[in-house]
């Protein structure tokens, strides 16, 4: 197989993550070009790539920069790019824009088109998975045509039943249903939802688990065939199918859990022809056993807690991979070290249903150590705006084991501190020092069966809020003593100073 | 130095902090003496130590006498008072519940993605105002009072930010 020689790469995507790859592939040795948008002119990654590209003037402007594929291949053409990183969401999973770049040769860093296309389409997935032979829920095999259909199937299955979008991702087009009499009205409901969300009315039905828990299986593939699991993950801890805490590994696996759960992983990668990173996702019930729910083509955001407890790369691992090399290990070297935790700060306010806040970051205190992986996609001056998502930063912490790592990962959060903007933090306090995630006694309902006890406040908060209160207001109206010299007992605010 | 009493009102549950700085800068809550000491760091952070424990502060807004500010990360708002004023706040708050209009505002920053009312429609309380995006999620503003819409100040596609004035309802029956 011939080799490529990637030297140049566009990262179509913005924050922590296009900050993530230009940090390997300078190590490479290989040239990054980040984009520029008006929306974030000040963005940090921009400071980090050793090239901004402007962003083609366009006569419309209601595509976001990112998922605009016509243009991202222009710039790569207008600058001679060898390969483009589409990081995760936007693109990344979109077969038209691997496609695109397959036939103008620009190198695409994930799997084929024809993969992507394969595993975005959840019945093809599921077929693939049953020729693997990896376990899966009962359910149809094709897509339900109409109500009468669907009723004939979840009557043979057995409720209740998870209706779901073929094309779905994130919670559209889905729809629990317990009882007969609720079906047709749940049926209509999540095909009109997968129609304008996907421009794709096809459902398909499945048994529905109760409260499981997530685990997910990295996986590694090269262009030669050989396919390789980097262990698994586990993302139990989520709100509205949004990832809040990671693991890995999963205090749920028995060793010959873990065996069959990541052997049934690689099985798949294999039956699909896969290359690059990739992640099966698995539902775990409360019997222990195991059902295939998807496969992710691309990087995910929780990738650094698979490299701390392997101590590999796996950008550097996808780059190679682009570039027809073969995995530079086999599964027997794998070796898997402690434990690892990530946090996903948000710029949300937990206090108010986990809204969004915006604002001007004015300051950032980050803990350190050996430990400790920071992966920040902003920096003091940023501005939080609703444009984009979220998610702000990651705080990765690594420990000898299970209970090291959450004691590590406890103090870390109480050394962070991002001021200007609320944040997750307090809830990844309360979710740390929470009795069953210490227990690892938890499901995906966790948060919201917990939702009331998940913000965590210190003793006697109220009365360092009143005292500080009092403080600031005497001393901007009346005059201050020097109480003590040493600390700025009155002088509160820096400019009264 | 001039001695001072105040009372704090937490404006989300109105419980009261009776605070005082005698003439020696010492500080009394709820009439027992406290220690407590006001730091702050390079990176620019603000902290209170209180009772063993680390605070970390910072004023979200201050007008006068109301302060929103974050402890932890956390938000409290307070306002201070003196006895004499106390009174009249929750008087004026007690007004404020009997109110016969009141004013939906914004619970977060977004964008306008679907106004479902319009002038002199009747609406019922839990139904929904309008629909606000903000990061890519959507969001439903619905209605604590059923009335009749007074006034509409926002269209679909407008770009808000929090706290705006979105829509003015007359309540039917208090």
């Amino acid at each position: 197989m011939k080799t490529n020689n990637i030297q140049s790469i566009l990262i179509a995507n913005r924050g922590e993550i296009a900050i993530r790859i230009a940090k390997t592939a300078k190590q490479m040795g290989i040239k990054t070009y980040g984009i520029y948008t008006t929306k974030e002119p000040n963005a940090l990654y921009l400071k980090t790539v050793d090239e901004v590209v402007d962003f083609p003037a366009r006569e419309k402007n209601d595509i976001p920069e990112f998922l605009d594929i016509d243009n991202l291949v222009k710039i790569a053409i207008d600058h001679s790019i060898d390969a483009i990183h589409p990081g995760y969401g936007y693109l990344s999973e979109n077969a038209l824009f691997a496609q695109k770049c397959e036939q103008e040769n620009i190198i695409f860093i994930g799997p084929s088109s024809e993969v992507i296309q394969n595993m975005g389409n959840k019945l093809i997935a599921k077929e693939i998975a049953r020729k693997a032979n990896v376990p899966m829920l009962s359910g149809s095999s094709e897509s339900i045509k109409s109500v009468e259909g669907a009723k004939k199937v979840a009557q043979s299955i057995g409720y209740p039943v998870i209706i779901k979008a073929s094309a779905g991702g994130g919670g559209r087009g889905m729809r629990v249903v317990y009882k007969h009499e609720d079906l047709e009205a749940a049926y209509k409901a999540a095909t009109h939802e997968a129609l304008t969300a996907f421009n794709d009315d096809s459902v398909f039905i499945e048994k529905y688990v109760e409260n499981p828990r997530h685990i997910e299986v990295q996986i590694v593939a090269d262009n030669q065939g050989n396919v390789i699991h980097l262990g698994e993950r586990e993302c139990s801890i989520q709100r509205k199918q949004q990832k809040l805490i990671e693991e890995a590994p999963s205090s749920a696996l028995s060793p010959k859990k873990r065996e069959e759960i990541t052997a049934a992983a690689v099985r798949l990668a294999k039956e699909a022809n896969y290359s690059s990173l990739g992640t099966v996702e698995f539902l775990l019930d409360y019997k222990g056993d195991f059902f295939f729910m998807e496969m992710n083509t691309r990087i995910q955001v929780e990738h650094p807690i698979t490299e701390e407890i392997t101590q590999l790369d796996l950008v550097e691992l996808q780059l190679n991979i682009a570039n027809n090399k073969p995995l530079p290990i086999t599964q027997k070297e794998v070796k898997f070290q402690g434990w690892a935790i990530e946090c996903r700060i948000n710029a949300e306010d937990i206090q108010n249903n986990f809204t969004p806040s915006t604002g001007v970051i004015k300051a950032i205190r980050v803990p350190e150590g050996n430990h400790i992986r920071i992966e920040s996609g902003v920096k003091v001056g940023s501005e939080i705006t609703t444009f984009f998502d979220s998610m702000i930063m990651k705080l990765i912490v690594h420990g000898k084991n299970r209970k090291d790592a959450i004691k590590k990962t406890e103090k870390a959060l109480n050394e962070l501190y991002i001021k200007g903007i609320k944040t997750t933090i307090p809830f990844h306090k309360a979710v740390l020092t929470h009795d069953d995630f210490i227990d690892g006694d938890f499901n995906t309902s966790f948060v919201q069966e917990y939702a009331d006890e998940l913000d965590f406040t210190e003793d006697n908060e109220d009365v360092a809020a009143a005292v500080y209160v009092l403080a600031h207001y005497y001393d901007s109206y009346y005059k201050p003593p020097q109480i003590n010299p040493t600390t700025d007992y009155w002088s509160l605010n820096n400019k009264l100073k | 130095m001039e001695a001072k009493k105040f009372i704090a009102v937490d404006k989300n549950n109105m419980q009261e902090y009776s605070l005082e700085i005698n003439s020696e800068g010492e500080i009394f809550i709820n009439g027992q003496k406290c220690e407590v000491e006001f730091t702050h760091d390079d990176s620019g952070l603000n902290f209170v130590h209180l009772k063993g424990n680390n605070y970390t502060v910072e004023i979200v807004s201050n007008d006068q006498n109301n302060y929103e500010l974050l402890i932890n990360g956390n938000s409290y708002t307070f306002s201070l008072e003196t006895p004499f004023s106390l009174e009249k706040l929750k008087k004026k708050i007690e007004e404020e519940k009997h109110a016969t209009t009141y004013l939906i505002k914004a619970p977060m920053p977004g964008t306008i993605l679907e106004v479902n009312v319009e002038q002199n429609d009747s609406i019922n309380s839990g139904e929904t105002a309008l629909v606000l995006e903000a990061m890519k999620m959507e969001n439903a503003i619905a209605v604590d009072h059923g009335g009749i819409v007074t006034k509409v100040f926002v269209k679909k596609g407008d770009i808000i930010s929090k706290n705006a004035p979105l829509v003015e309802i007359k309540r039917e029956k208090i």
